[in-house]
């Protein structure tokens, strides 16, 4: 059994969750982290902007909402969204405002290593600087723009070594914010999951979400933690086996061509 | 019909409502939003309800942040904070017209019907939260104002449901952390399950410090779930209503010295009650804002790995306005942490009941314990998140076995949800836990104790008329118990009037008539959590048929009336 502390700072946002994986029981439990979204009235939230406001003469930054920015005081700083921040202002911001959203947790999860989901390159030293002085192990994954839907992978038994079998399908309970739940089907085709629609199944649901965010976040931690290594070996061999298929393709079409230019000869000289 | 398990934190700053899950063995909590109007035109989520209400000029109850707002400018005197202290309390507040009870009423509602919005459709499994050492007429007060709620929320109030409709608020926290514990493996875990451990929960919130402690023991070799653990409560502290409140109010003293000070002329304004409770209320919540930006700053030390610029005493400049008769003044400096805890100084280290320690070294002495014998000291609570909380218990405390739960304010309304579905899906899971009082009946001179805190059926005691009457005045109080041979007045001074009713004896009964009483809880499973006993009295004869029979919640109800 293993357990991380996942941060996912894509799309300029944050997010934390205790991912504990075991043999046939993964467990997701998000986190939470106090933010102000007025002036003044905090809110402890799962997910929340990359953005920040500190009034004059204070050194520390107040975590907000890019939505509420509009309400502050003409006179306060703000930090519309962290990671656009110039490099040069980026070291200094990233590691005081990381410091404020996660110290509760990092108190809270002692020895627990980091896994950061990222989106973007230039932020990958600062990251490694601030799990070094958080005194942690981290991991920091680059999230790929295509792994098909990548949340399928949460629903994987990490405890199970083999790959889904080809056109298997998992399915769980995912929570609609305020609109009840819907059950989710995913195939797994290609070395990759797709969502698909189905009208009636005999599957009963494995798991519950408490949103399509944290399922599509854990998917992307799986799969970066656990999955992508495994999906090496198989791809490789579909490589190879693809590509010795081709081989043969092309030999194949190399000898159809030679054939037909000759029928192609036999027809002229009928023609003569 | 698909059941929906909730859970309820009526707080005495905050209220909070949370949905507990099974999923594959694993209970999973979410605490819900609440939206909320700002006071200006927009609307808010936020997953708790400040427990504020204001009476609007139109006669309509606004409730939490909208209250919060608009009420200490437009109207101190109708804007009702703190109520919790009240509950129990036979007065009406008189701006408002209402009972304690009735405002706490509109916070659940409001919780409730938000809290549906959002839920699938299925009957409603709730379970509210109270101070462990509520008395009972504060816990009758506590299922009057659910029953008022549900009702005006459109809900069928489960009276078959009734003796579990309360959890104690340390013990719910308590389930809320043993949750999470069996959530994380075992390497990181703070509990070892292969035995009996023995921790004291410290909730202090807004208005409450509540202690209790408990013993966890597993019922099973192999502990997978929150079902096999049996949760023994074994003391709890006395009432205290002691709380974030107090440190607001004490700096809101300071702040308004400073104002004074900025501002010479106030000194020849008159001001109406009305006035001077105005300016207290916008100095309150000027003190809670300082108290949570200067939270921030004591918690640097958390920050000492991360940044090179560490202050030694830092410092939060504060820019507020307040309003006095049509005028607004400006309330701006500076205040050090330094000063902030010079200031609160009696609230943390202070030799009274009204501070962090002695409740809990009262409540070890009173049990012969030492920290050392403990196996962990739980911290939960919105005051939690004041650093001088953790870092002043942890020195009383002396290890590491001290726990802040994150985030400390959701612990509660966590736990009253787990126990929810708890109750409902574990026929096997139990949870144990005494009245935090004993009951006493007041005679002419003297009183009588009627129900010891650990007992569920009080002994039927046997009293005579004094002299000639048609009706005998029942005064119920609670407090401590003596301990073993210590005469009955030592603990005189630690009784709170419960409330008193006119018991009619249907004819004129001669002086020496015998009258019998006697207290106790109906569940005889010892789970009736709500702690709100009956009382029974008979006149002339003993016998079940003839009793004058008695629920706190009525008894309550008709002392509020009289």
């Amino acid at each position: 059994m293993n357990c991380w502390l996942v941060i996912d700072l894509r799309a300029n946002r944050f997010a934390a969750a205790i991912l504990t994986l075991a043999s046939g029981k993964t467990s997701w439990q998000p986190q939470k982290v106090r933010i102000y979204p007025l002036r003044d009235i905090y809110n402890d939230v799962t997910e929340t902007d990359l953005t920040f406001y500190r009034q004059p003469d204070e050194k520390n930054w107040i975590p907000t909402l890019r939505s509420s920015i509009g309400d502050l005081p003409k006179d306060f700083e703000i930090i519309p969204a962290l990671l656009d921040e110039p490099a040069v202002r980026l070291q200094t911001l990233l590691t005081r405002n990381f410091a404020t959203l996660l110290k509760d947790l990092l108190k809270e999860y002692q020895d627990i290593p980091l896994l950061f989901l990222i989106d973007r390159d230039h932020i990958q030293t600062l990251l490694v600087d601030f799990a070094s002085k958080a005194h942690r192990k981290s991991l920091i994954y680059l999230a790929p723009d295509q792994m098909g839907d990548i949340e399928g992978f949460a629903l994987l038994d990490p405890g199970r070594i083999n790959l889904p079998t080809e056109e298997s399908i998992v399915s769980c309970v995912v929570e609609i914010n305020g609109n009840g739940v819907e059950t989710r089907y995913y195939r797994w085709s290609h070395h990759h999951f797709k969502q698909v629609k189905m009208e009636t199944t005999s599957l009963s649901p494995q798991s519950k979400w408490d949103s399509a965010a944290s399922l599509q976040r854990a998917g992307l931690a799986m799969f970066s933690l656990v999955w992508q290594e495994r999906l090496v070996v198989p791809v490789e061999n579909e490589i190879n086996l693809l590509e010795q298929e081709n081989n043969t393709c092309t030999q194949i079409i190399y000898h159809m061509q030679r054939l037909l230019k000759q029928l192609g000869q036999v027809q002229s000289l009928n023609g003569i | 019909m698909s059941e929906v398990y909730l859970g309820i934190d009526l707080g005495t700053t905050t209220t909070l409502i949370a949905k507990a899950n099974e999923d594959e063995g694993r209970i999973i909590v979410k605490v819900l939003n609440i939206p909320q109007k700002d006071g200006k035109q927009g609307k808010v989520n936020l997953n708790y309800l400040p427990s504020v209400a204001y009476l609007s000029p139109n006669g309509e109850f606004k409730v939490g942040l909208e209250a919060q707002m608009i009420g200490p400018e437009e109207n101190p005197s109708r804007l009702v904070r703190a109520i919790k202290r009240q509950m129990g309390r036979s007065l009406i507040l008189r701006e408002v017209n209402c009972l304690p009870f009735e405002i706490s009423a509109l916070y659940i509602e409001k919780a409730l019907t938000e809290g549906r919005l959002q839920l699938p459709m299925g009957e409603m499994v709730f379970t509210v939260t109270v101070p462990a050492s509520f008395t009972s007429n504060q816990r009758a007060d506590t299922l009057l104002a659910l029953q008022k709620a549900c009702e005006k929320a459109g809900i069928t109030y489960p009276k078959q449901d009734e003796g579990l409709l309360f959890i104690s608020e340390p013990v719910a926290a308590m389930l809320a952390f043993l949750n999470k514990e069996l959530e994380h493996p075992e390497t990181v875990r703070r509990l070892d399950f292969t035995k009996t451990n023995r921790v004291v929960i410290y909730d202090i919130g807004g208005g409450t410090l509540d202690l209790t402690m408990v013993f966890i023991e597993p019922s099973k070799n192999q502990v997978q779930s929150l079902a096999d653990l049996r949760i023994n409560v074994d003391s709890i502290g006395y009432y205290n209503p002691f709380g974030g409140e107090d440190f607001d109010r004490v700096l809101a003293e300071e702040l308004y010295k400073r104002l004074m000070d900025q501002n010479p002329d106030l000194n020849e304004v008159i001001l109406t009650p009305s006035q001077r409770l105005g300016i207290r209320l916008q100095l309150m919540n000027a003190a809670k804002k300082i108290k949570e930006a200067l939270s921030k700053l004591m918690s640097q030390n958390d920050d000492a790995g991360f940044l090179d610029d560490i202050e030694e005493n830092p410092s939060h400049y504060y820019r507020d306005s307040i309003r006095i008769v049509d005028k607004i003044y400006s309330l701006e400096g500076e205040i050090t942490v330094s000063q902030y805890k010079e200031i609160v100084k009696d609230l943390v280290n202070g030799g009274s009941r009204k501070s962090l320690v002695i409740p809990l070294s009262d409540l070890l002495q009173k049990n012969h314990l030492d920290p050392a014998m403990l196996d962990g000291l739980l911290i939960v609570g919105g005051m939690g998140r004041l650093p001088l909380v953790e870092e002043t218990l942890r020195t009383y405390w002396g290890n590491d076995n001290v726990w802040l739960y994150n985030p400390p304010d959701h612990a509660v309304v966590t736990g009253a949800a787990i126990y929810s579905l708890l109750r409902r899906h574990y026929s096997g899971f139990t949870l144990q836990e005494p009245a935090a009082d004993a009951y006493y009946v007041r005679l002419k001179d003297r009183f009588d104790m009627i129900l010891p805190s650990k007992s569920i059926l009080g002994e039927v005691k046997e009293y005579t008329l004094d002299q000639d009457a048609d009706r005998i005045l029942l005064q119920l109080f609670a407090g401590e118990e003596p301990e073993g041979s210590t005469p009955i007045e030592s603990i005189y001074h630690t009784l709170i009037h419960q409330g008193g009713t006119w018991v009619p004896l249907g004819k004129v009964c001669k002086k020496n008539t015998p009258v019998w009483i006697q207290m106790r809880y109906e569940s005889d499973e010892g789970q009736d959590h709500t702690k709100v006993p009956w009382v029974y009295v008979w006149v002339e004869k003993h016998s079940e048929e003839n009793a004058f029979k008695y629920r706190y919640s009525e008894f309550v109800q008709e002392a509020h009336h009289e």
